[in-house]
Formats: structure tokens, C-alpha cells, sequence
């Protein structure tokens, strides 16, 4: 499956769940730099540790929304010796300030589903620090694995129901964002500028590692937790 | 012609906007960028449009329903729904959701524009700052924003340079990265202190009460959860059935409307946040204010419109004088709200007359809303008749075959006697307001052409067909008649052109004449009956033909037959394609030709490689495709009597088109187009003509003195036999 086969089929399926194919992984890498995403793809931690590096300077100020892979990769222990201020959102037990929101400069966030057809990034939460986290600061950084790479919007809305339904007791989210690139506008003569009111630098960090074995119902807790 | 009261507002807005040179540039830049880019990507959704518009017909069939579902599972959710039945109800509602002092950002919404929020919150005491860039730009102005998708599209770099600079207090560059960046720093500090967020909505899901928004600034995601309080403000028409309907819907509007595979940022809220990190407050508005009886009186279409703007960037009219096409809403499907809504004399206002039903829109529309058929209909339900005196002469002439020919008698002693130079010199016309008329003859007169009753095929008969003759052509273009037969002759048809047959009736559907217009289509199936294939070379005559199944639908004498004769119709390039066209010596010296699409033949009907293919087999003649800026050249019939500034516009951008490729030949395959177009620097041939040149051999021959003379012969032939 190409990239733009993948683009043209917008058609509608719910089925449940499963493991995406190489070919789909691919063409979704190719999606999301078409829609401007910058893409790193790796298995290796060490190379997403130096790329996060490369990305975050050393006087940023960083805000996280809760993400699984992020922890995984170990580098906000990397920021802080390096006394860069990081605080976190919408983690268990560990509320930052508001305030801190609107003077980051890089926010941080995992991904309910990354679907290819389009690009997109999807960010299920019951809080609305994720919307913050991923508008406010200039670069937005997604940190997700490729198992949560899937074929069509539809099958990214029912990872986002499946998560709400399972570990919110509610059919949907309560905010459900999609995030297709960097912030743009051509109000001034149809000329596409980046960075309007939102990030106008997009990462994607895709990593390929496997899902624990902690379950919810039938499927993989960390395919439905960002 | 006196200009009534209620059109006097659309003419005044149509002459400044016409005078506005520097607005009619940015639109031409702007969608010169838009309209290849959606053309491209919707080609790759092939059945996307008719998806959202079932989903969007069922929702709205079953809409008391869903608004009773949606209320109830937002309120669940934990928003506070307040289900507004007038504009004025929902003001209140808003006004007293924004009871203290306080800055409000506002994001675009169509609905705001509707209840002219800004401007009430504003004389409640509050700040209200617009956040989209191009509803900020004319805030800014002062000026008002129509364009759905880019409301700044009739202003340029520099007078938003201008704007920002003096906002600002300090000198910027023009680049649009500048004036960007400047507008994210402004910006954002409005958005950090605000109060109230004011948005709109895109679509609703009932079944989980979730208000769906799309963008591609930030702005919208930034007043939903910064503020304090949320509100979102939207018609009832919004509501679908699921989540997954709700992005559908939002999927058509960044694909038909921005040319986007998903637009930026997809916000789909199900909840007031936790107080902490999003609002404490969400409060979700939904206005009737006669949407539920306009659905009820069977207009449920009107509402499918999911606001995306394409018919907008597309719209010849709207490309030509902007937001002045509208008032309270902006163009044809905006002015067809407004009359559903507020009644005729307000839709009416909003400029409905400025419609020109070219159908460009409905090919570019997610929804296929058939925005030139509603307002047809809604005239025609109008108990109110037609205004003026130059519809009633023309209507009863063109339906009465002797009166026809009395006032071709006419033209052509106008034309001949020279008195046609005098009045195009002296303009003595312009004061009776006749001038637009007169302009539409043709500059030499047309040969006399009463056709025989029939023609025999000739070198062997292929096929059997019945010619249309159609009206006013027949009598002021009869030159083109005669090409069509002998062409049809030469090509192995024996025609008959019944003797009963009268004008389409297209002109006084336009007008809102149905009922004259059905009494025309019985007396034309009169005349047609038999099993001949029915040709016609006329554009507008044969989109109403092929249309008589459904205009005696309810006729039971005429249902069937109306549906047997409206399958037998052909478009003379259509029935030529088909047939297969016989050899011909050519036409020497070659000549370049362009070809021009006629709204009815191309958008009405779909036939745009027919006439195309039988162009490119004329020996010599060189096809080339021009460019065609807007899709219509702006005859429309009695509309161009109407707005004769904007249809002259329209007709000098299409001859430029041809000017551009370097065709002095423009071909056509509409008698309507050709009187429109004909008269300028570039000289307007009938297909009929081009094929006629081509089988008599030599050259195209300058005007009327063509034909092959074919049918010469055979109308004697004709009549001795």
C-alpha cells in the first residue's frame, strides 16, 4: 500500500483492532510528512534520545501531557539534570501549574492513534491539558509507538472510544483532538504560512517497540493510553 | 425599466463592487490558488459528496429527534444547552451566559454572523476580539468578512500590512510571514486573558453530545479551553446522528472547501473541562429561528450545507463582486436561507436575483446541494408575479411561433436599414434601460431559415431524428439552424422538424413561470411523439427537455410520455459523437479554435467531451483549451437584462480567455452563450457552423454566408416529395 492509496480510502469500516502492517506503517510515515510533520521512526532509544536532543535546546521550557512512550524513552530525566524546567500534565499524581502552560516553549504529547489516511495525530483525554499542551507552545513534539498507527479516521475514533469506554466509563472522550500538521492560515492571499495561533513546528517520533502485557479487555492497555 | 425598491440594494452593491479593482485582484489570486487545488483533491473522493449528503438528508429528516437526543445526552455530559427558537432568544441567552464585564475571543462562526453577536456583545459592555486571522483583518477594517473559509479574499498583502502596522503601532514588512507572526504575538495575548471564548460548531453528534469544531489556525482549540466559559453557537441543522457522522461532515468541508485531505486541527468536545484545565462552563446554543419549518415546507436540502465555502470560491458571480453577493448571508445558498428564513423580500435583498444558475456550484458542493434549483422552486411557489415588462413581451413571444416571427421581421429590418449603428451609436437606448437587450442582437442579420417539415438523408440513411428548433435562435440565429440540419443531413439522418413544437419553456422557469412552462413541455411531447431521437444545438433548450420527466412528474395525462421524450433527447455534439461522424474535406486555411462550455451543456447536462471530440475532427481545425477563469460568460438569460455591468464583466473575462490562448475562434454549443459572446474581438461560431465549414470545404467564411447548402436542395427536395 502506497501513500496515496491510503489517502483515497476514505471509506468508512469499524472493525475491531489489529496489529498494523509494515506497508501501513510506511505509508503513514510518508502521510504525515506530506501534511508537514517532521518524522523520526526508530527501534532504537538511544537515536530517539539524541533526536529529542537535537529538537529541545537547552534554555526550553517543556510541558508534557501524560504519555507512555515519553516515560519510556527516559529523557525528561535527561532535561532536568540538564536544568531544563519540565512540567507535567494529566499524569497520575502529578498536576504542573497552569500558568506555566502559555510561557512554554515545547509541549509534549502522546497519541491515542496516529492514522495515516490523513496524518493525523489523535489525543483522547478527560482533561484538557493535552488541547493546551499541544497549542500553545511553538513545537509540538509527538512521542507514539507505531502499533498505534492506523489505516483511517474511523479506526482512530474507535481506539478513542474504546479508551474512554474502558478507562473513563464514558462512550466517547471528553476532548478528542486531531491534529493534522502545523498550525496554518492563508488569510493573507491564500499564502500558506505555518505557526498561526498553534505550533508551527509538528514532530512525530514513532517508535517501534511492542506493547506491554498489561490488558484492558482484549486489547493492550498501552495501545489505548496515550 | 424602474428599478424596484427591494432590488435597488443588490444593483447599488453589485456597481461599487464592480469599481473595486484591487478586491476583484485578490479573489482572482486567491482562487486562482484554490479552485486547482479542490478541483485536483475531489477527484479522489469519488463518492464522498453523496455520503454526506444522504447522511445530511437523513439527519435532517429526523432532526426533531436528534435535537431532543442531542439535548439530552450534552446536558448528561454536563454542558448547558439552551435550544433558542429565534435570534433573538438566543441573544438573550448569550447576553445573560455573559453577564459580567470582560473580554470575549471570538472564533468564526457562522451563526455569530447570523445574530450579529460581536456587535451585541459589544453594546453589552464587553471586548470582543475576533481570533481567525481573516475575521481579525476585518475587524480591524471595519469591514465585513463573507467568504466562509477566508473572509479577508478581497484584500491584499498591503492593506493588511496597513492594519496590522497601525494595531501595532510599529512599521511591518508586507511578507505574509511577518505579518503572521505579528498577528500570533496580538493575538495570543487576547486569548491568555480572556473571559469567554465564543465559538461556533461545525457538526453535533447526538448520540454522544459532542460539539465537533474544525480549523487550521489554533484559535478555535484555544477559546474552547482557555477561557473561563465556553460557549457554542450553532443551527439546529448542525446535529447529525454519531461522532463518526460528525467528522464525515468535517471531513467534506476540508476536502471541498480548503482543498485539504483533514483540516489542521479536529476538535470534538464532549464535556465542560474540569475547571482546572479547560472551562468551568460550556454552554451550547442551538437556534431554529425557522429552520424546523423550513424543513417541514420540504426545503430540508437548503440546510444540508455544511458552510465549507467551495460554492463560493467557485461561483462566477461571487468571484466578480465578492461579499456583495449577500447581505445577511453571502451567496446563492446564503440567499437562499435568508429567504427561507426571513421571507422572499428579505432573500431578495440579500441579492437572490444575483444568482446567475450557471450549477457550478453543485459540482464543487460536498453535498451536492442544488442551490439554483431551490431558488427556481421557491420563485415559482411565489404568489407574487414577475416585475417589469420586458419578461411578460418576451415570455409571450418566444412561446407563440407567429409572434416570433414578426419581431425576426423586425430585427432584421433594424439590422439592415443600419438603424442598428445609429442606436448602438447614439445610445439612445440607455435611458429606456433597453440597451442590454439590444446589445444581445447580433451585429448583421441572420439569413432567413424556415426549415422544411422534414430532410432526406442523404449518401444513405443511418439514422431518423426530430430537430428542436428552438426560439429565439431560430429567428435571430437561423443561419445556425440551417448548418445544424445540413449536418445532420450529410451525416445519413433524415430529419423531420415537427411544426408544433414551441419554445423549451426555459425562459420562464427562470422567471418562475412553471405552470407556462409545463403547458410549453406538453405541446412540445405533442409534437415529438413518435421514437425519433430529438436534436437539439441548443445548450439551455436541452437541459429543460432532458428535464421534462420531472417537470410533469405530477401530471398524470403526461408523466410517462414526459419521461419517454425526455430519455430521446440529444445535444447535437452528443448524437454526433455517438453516430459517428462521416468524413469531411475540411476547412483551409486551418483556423485555431477554442471551445467555450455552456453551463447548461457542461455542468446541467455533463456533456464536455462531446462537443470537444467533434471539434478535433474538423480537419483543420486546431483545437486548444483555454483557460476558463469562471466557469459561466455571464449571458444567464434575462439575469444578464438584469445585472447588464456584471454579464458585460463576465463576457470581457471569457473573450480574454480565448485572447489568452491565441484562438480567434471561440465555439459553442449554446445559442444563449453565442448572443452573449458574439460582437467582440473574437469571433463566436456554433459548433453546428465550425462542422457545416468543415463539410463544404475551404474556409470558415465570415458569418452568415456558410452553410453547406445542403439544405437549400433538400427543402425543395423536401417539399416536392
Amino acid at each position: 500500500m502506497t501513500g496515496s492509496t491510503v489517502a483515497r480510502d476514505w471509506s468508512r469500516h469499524l472493525a475491531g483492532w489489529s496489529r498494523p502492517t509494515p506497508d501501513l506503517v510506511t505509508a503513514a510515515e510518508a502521510m504525515f510528512k506530506a501534511q508537514g510533520w517532521h518524522v523520526l521512526r526508530t527501534a532504537n532509544l538511544d537515536e530517539a534520545r539524541a533526536h529529542l536532543d537535537s529538537l529541545i535546546a537547552p534554555g526550553a521550557s517543556v510541558v508534557v501531557h501524560e504519555s507512555r512512550p515519553w516515560e519510556s524513552v527516559g529523557f525528561e530525566a535527561v532535561l532536568r539534570a540538564r536544568g531544563v524546567r519540565v512540567e507535567r500534565f494529566g499524569f497520575p499524581g502529578a498536576e504542573g501549574d497552569r500558568a506555566s502552560l502559555t510561557a512554554a516553549s515545547v509541549g509534549v504529547t502522546g497519541a491515542t492513534a496516529v492514522v495515516a489516511e490523513t496524518g493525523t495525530v489523535l489525543l483522547a483525554a478527560d482533561d484538557a491539558y493535552g488541547q493546551l499542551i499541544s497549542n500553545l507552545p511553538y513545537m509540538h513534539v509527538v512521542v507514539a509507538p507505531t502499533f498505534k498507527v492506523v489505516a483511517t479516521l474511523d479506526d482512530g475514533l474507535w481506539l478513542a472510544r474504546r479508551y474512554a469506554e474502558r478507562v473513563f466509563g464514558r462512550a466517547v472522550p471528553r476532548y478528542l483532538g486531531g491534529i493534522s500538521g502545523p498550525s496554518r492560515t492563508g488569510d493573507i492571499e491564500f499564502v500558506m504560512v505555518p505557526g498561526m495561533h498553534g505550533p508551527g513546528r509538528v514532530h512525530l517520533v514513532l517508535l517501534d517497540v511492542e506493547p506491554g502485557p498489561e490488558m484492558l479487555g482484549d486489547l493492550p492497555a498501552d495501545l489505548l493510553y496515550p | 425599466m424602474a428599478v424596484s425598491r427591494d432590488t435597488a440594494a443588490p444593483a447599488a452593491r453589485v456597481r461599487s463592487a464592480l469599481a473595486d479593482v484591487r478586491g476583484a485582484a485578490a479573489r482572482s489570486r486567491g482562487f486562482g490558488t484554490i479552485r486547482p487545488r479542490v478541483t485536483r483533491l475531489i477527484q479522489d473522493f469519488p463518492g464522498l459528496a453523496l455520503s454526506l449528503r444522504r447522511l445530511k438528508l437523513d439527519a435532517l429528516a429526523a432532526n426533531q429527534e436528534l435535537v431532543h437526543l442531542a439535548v439530552e445526552r450534552m446536558r448528561a455530559n454536563g454542558m448547558q444547552v439552551f435550544l433558542a427558537r429565534t435570534n433573538q432568544e438566543a441573544l438573550d441567552y448569550i447576553r445573560s451566559v455573559l453577564s459580567a464585564p470582560g473580554l470575549v475571543v471570538k472564533s468564526k462562526s457562522n451563526m455569530g454572523k447570523e445574530l450579529h453577536l460581536a456587535e451585541a456583545l459589544v453594546g453589552h459592555g464587553l471586548e470582543v476580539i475576533e481570533t481567525d486571522l481573516g475575521d481579525r483583518i476585518n475587524q480591524l477594517a471595519g469591514t465585513p468578512g463573507g467568504h466562509v473559509l477566508a473572509p479577508a479574499a478581497s484584500k491584499d498583502r498591503e492593506e493588511i500590512r496597513e492594519l496590522f502596522a497601525r494595531e501595532l503601532g510599529r512599521d511591518l514588512s508586507s511578507d505574509p510571514e511577518v505579518l503572521v507572526g505579528a498577528a500570533r504575538e496580538s493575538l495570543r495575548s487576547f486569548l491568555e486573558r480572556a473571559d469567554y471564548g465564543v465559538t461556533g460548531i461545525n457538526a453535533l453528534a447526538a448520540e454522544t453530545g459532542t460539539v465537533c469544531l474544525v480549523e487550521n489556525e489554533g484559535n478555535i482549540r484555544a477559546a474552547t479551553v482557555l477561557p473561563r466559559v465556553h460557549v457554542a453557537v450553532g443551527g439546529i441543522h448542525k446535529i447529525v446522528r454519531s461522532l463518526e457522522d460528525a467528522v464525515l461532515v468535517i471531513r467534506g468541508a476540508s476536502v471541498f472547501g480548503a482543498g485539504q485531505n483533514l483540516g489542521n486541527y479536529v476538535t470534538c468536545i464532549s464535556g465542560p473541562g474540569d475547571g482546572e484545565s479547560g472551562p468551568e462552563e460550556m454552554h451550547v446554543v442551538l437556534v431554529d429561528a425557522g429552520r424546523s419549518d423550513a424543513i417541514a415546507r420540504g426545503y430540508a436540502e437548503a440546510f444540508t450545507c455544511i458552510n465549507c465555502g467551495s460554492c463560493l470560491s467557485f461561483c462566477p458571480v461571487y468571484g466578480q463582486i465578492g461579499d456583495a453577493f449577500g447581505h445577511r448571508r453571502v451567496g446563492g445558498i446564503g440567499c437562499l436561507q435568508t429567504a427561507l428564513l426571513e421571507g422572499d423580500e428579505a432573500g431578495e435583498l440579500d441579492g437572490a436575483s444575483l444568482c446567475i444558475k450557471c450549477g457550478k456550484c453543485r459540482t464543487v458542493c460536498p453535498v451536492q446541494l442544488d442551490t439554483p434549483g431551490l431558488l427556481i422552486r421557491l420563485q415559482q411557489e411565489r404568489s407574487r408575479p414577475n416585475r417589469g415588462w420586458i419578461f411578460p413581451v418576451m415570455a409571450a413571444t418566444v412561446a407563440d411561433r407567429r409572434l416570433l416571427r414578426v419581431m425576426g421581421r423586425f430585427v432584421r429590418a433594424y439590422q439592415k436599414t443600419g438603424l442598428q449603428h445609429f442606436v448602438r451609436g447614439s445610445r439612445v437606448l440607455l435611458p429606456l434601460g433597453l440597451e442590454p437587450a439590444e446589445a444581445l442582437l447580433p451585429d448583421r442579420p441572420s439569413p432567413t431559415f424556415v426549415p422544411p417539415l422534414s430532410l432526406a438523408a442523404q449518401g444513405g440513411e443511418r439514422a431518423r431524428v426530430a430537430f428542436f428548433r428552438g426560439c429565439l435562435a431560430d429567428e435571430l440565429l437561423g443561419g445556425i439552424n440551417r448548418d445544424t440540419l445540413d449536418v445532420l443531413v450529410v451525416n445519413g439522418c433524415r430529419v423531420s422538424v415537427p411544426r408544433e413544437q414551441v419554445c423549451c419553456g426555459a425562459i420562464h422557469m427562470h422567471a418562475g413561470d412553471a405552470n407556462k412552462a409545463r403547458e410549453l413541455a406538453r405541446r412540445n411531447i405533442d409534437a415529438f411523439r413518435g421514437d425519433e431521437i430529438v436534436v437539439t444545438n441548443s445548450g439551455g433548450c436541452g437541459y429543460l427537455l432532458k428535464l421534462y420527466g420531472e417537470l410533469l412528474a405530477d401530471d398524470p395525462a403526461y408523466a410517462r410520455l414526459a419521461r419517454d421524450f425526455a430519455c430521446r433527447v440529444r445535444d447535437l455534439s452528443e448524437f454526433l459523437m455517438a453516430l459517428g461522424l462521416r468524413d469531411m474535406a475540411g476547412i483551409d486555411p486551418p483556423v485555431r479554435v477554442t471551445y467555450q462550455d455552456s453551463c447548461h451543456l457542461a455542468l446541467g447536462q455533463g456533456i464536455t467531451e462531446q462537443p470537444r471530440h467533434v471539434l478535433r475532427s474538423i480537419p483543420g481545425v486546431e483545437f486548444v483549451e483555454m483557460e476558463s477563469r469562471e466557469a459561466c460568460c455571464g449571458s444567464g438569460g434575462l439575469w444578464g437584462l438584469k445585472y447588464p455591468e456584471l454579464s458585460r464583466r463576465l463576457r470581457r473575462i471569457k473573450l480574454e480567455d480565448a485572447t489568452m490562448i491565441g484562438a480567434p475562434i471561440m465555439a459553442t454549443g449554446n445559442p444563449g452563450c453565442y448572443l452573449h459572446l458574439q460582437g467582440g474581438e473574437i469571433e463566436v461560431m456554433h459548433i453546428a457552423e465550425l462542422l457545416a465549414a468543415g463539410y463544404r470545404g475551404g474556409g470558415v467564411g465570415a458569418g452568415w454566408g456558410g452553410g453547406c447548402g445542403l439544405s437549400r436542395r433538400r427543402v425543395r427536395a423536401g417539399r416536392a416529395s
